[in-house]
């Protein structure tokens, strides 16, 4: 089992990934998709510590030399951040989310997708290459719920 | 990461708003120094205590000492013939009078759109848009004055800037360079703050 926490307010400088409780750095790219139909897609893109690139699944293979980094939050800052916190084996059945510590009951799909932009231009011709849809950053975290009357809702997670 | 980050977009944009006013220095400058006091006849106002530099009539030869021969020749007669051989055969040749000026100036017409700046120049009928990179007056030098050892004073029009044209494409790249940096900046999320982030 392994607990995967998100620290956010929806902006990608305000955002902490945290694995097994220890701060992480060097992500370059986050994909959870998760929906009670089965699918379970949860991508981690980070720069080792040896400056290699890894592409792994976040709750079952093994975080192959990933920076752990001090923890960046204050105890002040977190009162104006949102906390995601997944817990799971890899297995739809074994996972439980938490948000700002609360267990969430009739989650139909969780989509997170997390991606920073390119890295700085090293050129000039670069400089004005118009950048690929992937070298943007991206942030998006919803969530969707099966009310008691069977609608179905989604609510933006660190909105 | 924070501060490397915002530091080198600072020293980005601070390096092109250099090269920028630089260049702008420069050619106001050399624009100013030309109106003001570069032996040019117009923009600015004249002193009250304005008087021709040069002499009302020619000297006499006599005066010189009454032989054209001995001595050396004046600098301006060598300046002249220099511009007149590289001009080549005017089309035209008129006097001109010209406001402020004692007696008329003979303009050598060319043809083109330089006889027109030519003669922006000489009536003072000149404006800020011909000092900017959007005006193809920018890229043409000012018309060239040749007085000749009688006195008389000879206009040849302005010619192509190739120096001209290289700084008018350098302070467009560098518009370019900004406007497309600001709007980059701005897709980009203001290049955040990676400080705290684990996407760093």
């Amino acid at each position: 089992m392994r607990e995967v926490s998100i620290e956010s307010n929806g902006s990608l400088e305000k955002t902490a990934v945290y694995i097994n409780g220890e701060q992480i750095g060097g992500i370059h790219q986050m994909m959870i998709h998760i929906s009670e139909d089965g699918d379970f897609d949860t991508i981690l893109v980070y720069e080792g510590t040896d400056k290699q690139m890894y592409t792994k699944n976040i709750f079952t293979d093994y975080l192959d030399n990933i920076k752990k980094v001090p923890p960046t939050f204050t105890e002040e800052d977190a009162q104006y951040l949102r906390l995601l916190m997944i817990a799971s084996d890899g297995e739809l059945a074994n996972t439980v989310v938490y948000i700002n510590e609360e267990e969430q009951m009739g989650l139909t799909d969780l989509i997170v997708q997390i991606q920073r932009g390119a890295q700085a231009q090293k050129s000039l011709t670069s400089f004005f290459k118009k950048q690929e849809p992937g070298e943007r950053p991206t942030f998006r975290a919803e969530a969707q719920y099966r009310n008691e009357d069977d609608s179905l809702s989604t609510e933006l997670i660190f909105g | 990461m924070k501060t490397p980050h915002i530091s080198s977009l600072l020293r980005r944009f601070l390096g092109v708003a250099a090269v920028v006013v630089l260049a702008l220095t420069l050619f106001i400058s050399e624009a100013d120094a030309q109106r003001r006091g570069g032996g040019r006849s117009f923009g600015g106002s004249r002193s009250p205590s304005y008087s021709p530099s040069r002499p009302a009539s020619p000297s006499s030869p006599m005066s010189r000492g009454g032989s054209s021969f001995g001595g050396s020749r004046p600098q301006s007669a060598i300046a002249g013939s220099n511009y007149r051989s590289s001009y080549g055969v005017p089309r035209q040749s008129t006097p001109m009078s010209v406001p402020g000026a004692s007696s008329p100036y003979m303009v050598h017409s060319y043809g083109g759109y330089s006889d027109g700046l030519m003669t922006g120049y000489l009536m003072g009928r000149t404006s800020m848009m011909w000092s900017m990179p959007f005006h193809p007056a920018f890229y043409y030098s000012r018309p060239v004055y040749v007085t000749s050892p009688t006195g008389a004073v000879e206009v040849y029009p302005p010619t192509f800037s190739f120096f001209r044209l290289f700084m008018g494409m350098f302070i467009m790249g560098g518009v370019v360079f900004l406007v497309v940096w600001l709007i980059r900046r701005r897709n980009n999320g203001g290049g955040y703050n990676t400080s705290q982030s684990s996407f760093s």
